[in-house]
């Protein structure tokens, strides 16, 4: 175990853990959207989960620096906030927000660190981009919401843990970047067995699962997809933290 | 590893389009990974480019600043850390052509096309000289009194080839910014162009 001290607060840490990882076992909430508990190499693509550490003279993602003993790090200087808070908006401003219909109102991970970070839904000053895709895509077994999706990449990791095959993936490149389903044709041949773990495991809701494949699972269908308490098993978000922890 | 390499611009370069242009291809190349630079650089080139169109806003230009520094401190890799230096540094030395685009709708290098405005100098224009209706594109060089010609504003897509073809004695194709600054000569009904 290792010792540092962050926000003036004195925490243990195992070593080989990261920083974010220390700080959200211990109570304290660093912003995150991509962030997996067991996931060896960070994705370190949300840049929200900044700190400032003694001896570098730049925010750094905490996602990505090993602790150390005697590590003193702050997570609410002005530029960790700033960087925080301009990476916000600019993911609210690719973010079309429907209270009404979103899965996860209430419980959205960005309404949970718009809160931490005391600034409002709005992307001002920043204006709402225009993307060249469609408000629902459908992936056979799901609909995907490429206005919700913040591009975190849980969803591909998680398929990837669970499968032999990687079912889910990126697609296209940069601003046209998106979330794309291996396979057509028939659906009975894909080799998906309908867990579920990616539309859980999504903190924004732009997976969800199509209410046929939900029907199927309750006709007893061979690809069944499992009930909620099943899917928690092995996908779960901690309430305290907002991280994603992924049992195999 | 790699190669370094110079650039020579002179006046008739406009910094505010070669920033847009580099982050054009920032757009371009980028990976889409990392937020700040899949959509950060989206935003800087949507400022850009509504600023060589004419329709910058005071606070555009902070934002270009405060954007780009955000940019370059939060981004996952080298790309989009060196992506807001042209914004930055055309910035720093080249403050006024942002300024006279935004404040004046102006374009100093004359390079930004709608920003500029070609007409023809009445009093430099040969008679019976037909040299430039002949190349227009999009007929929009009409003859007027004295059989002088002159262009017609509405029509003009401002391709320049009128001002190449002008022989050099006369030399009467100017260009000016903003393009209200080029005086509007009616076309005269019933009159007929050269051309027919």
């Amino acid at each position: 175990m290792v010792n540092l001290i962050v926000d003036d607060k004195e925490i243990k840490a195992e070593e080989g853990k990261t920083v974010l990882q220390a700080c959200l076992e211990n109570g304290i909430f660093i912003p995150n959207m991509c962030f997996i508990k067991t996931r060896e190499h960070p994705h370190a693509s949300c840049r929200l989960c900044f700190v400032e550490i003694d001896g570098l003279d730049r925010p750094v993602t905490s996602c990505t620096e090993q602790v150390r003993e005697g590590l003193l790090v702050r997570t609410d200087t002005p530029p960790v906030r700033r960087l925080q808070r301009m990476g916000f908006k600019l993911l609210m401003s690719a973010h079309h927000r429907d209270p009404k219909e979103c899965p996860v109102k209430g419980s959205c991970q960005l309404i949970r660190i718009a809160k931490h970070l005391k600034v409002g839904l709005k992307s001002r000053p920043l204006e709402l981009l225009e993307r060249d895709i469609d408000e629902e895509v459908d992936l056979t077994f799901f609909t995907y919401y490429p206005f919700r999706c913040v591009l975190c990449g849980k969803c591909v990791y998680v398929c990837r843990q669970k499968n032999d095959h990687n079912l889910l993936t990126f697609a296209n490149r940069g601003f046209d970047t998106t979330i794309a389903f291996f396979g057509s044709g028939d659906p009975v041949d894909f080799p998906c067995h309908h867990c579920g773990a990616c539309a859980a495991i999504c903190p924004t809701g732009a997976l969800v699962p199509k209410p046929t494949y939900t029907k199927a699972a309750a006709a007893g269908d061979s690809a069944s997809l499992p009930e909620k308490g099943e899917l928690l098993s092995f996908v779960q978000i901690e309430e305290s933290t907002g991280a994603t922890v992924f049992d195999k | 590893m790699g190669s370094g390499g110079m650039v020579v611009m002179d006046e008739d370069s406009c910094m505010v389009d070669v920033a847009r242009y580099f982050l054009d291809f920032t757009q371009k190349e980028s990976c889409g990974k990392c937020t700040f630079c899949r959509i950060g650089t989206r935003h800087l080139l949507n400022i850009l480019d509504r600023i060589t169109k004419g329709e910058g806003l005071e606070q555009d230009l902070e934002l270009l600043e405060t954007l780009s520094q955000d940019i370059k401190n939060g981004s996952l890799c080298g790309l989009g850390k060196t992506a807001p230096n042209p914004v930055l540094t055309s910035l720093n030395y080249f403050f006024d052509e942002y300024e006279a685009h935004v404040k004046e709708k102006r374009c100093p290098a004359l390079k930004c096309r709608p920003l500029t405005a070609y007409y023809i100098d009445l009093e430099k224009c040969a008679r019976g000289c037909d040299v430039c209706v002949g190349c227009c594109p999009v007929e929009a060089i009409f003859t007027t009194t004295g059989r002088k010609k002159a262009i017609d504003q509405e029509v003009c897509v401002k391709c320049g080839e009128c001002m190449v073809v002008c022989p050099p004695e006369y030399d009467a194709v100017e260009k000016v910014s903003p393009p209200e600054l080029a005086p509007i000569i009616e076309r005269t009904p019933g009159k007929k162009s050269a051309s027919n």
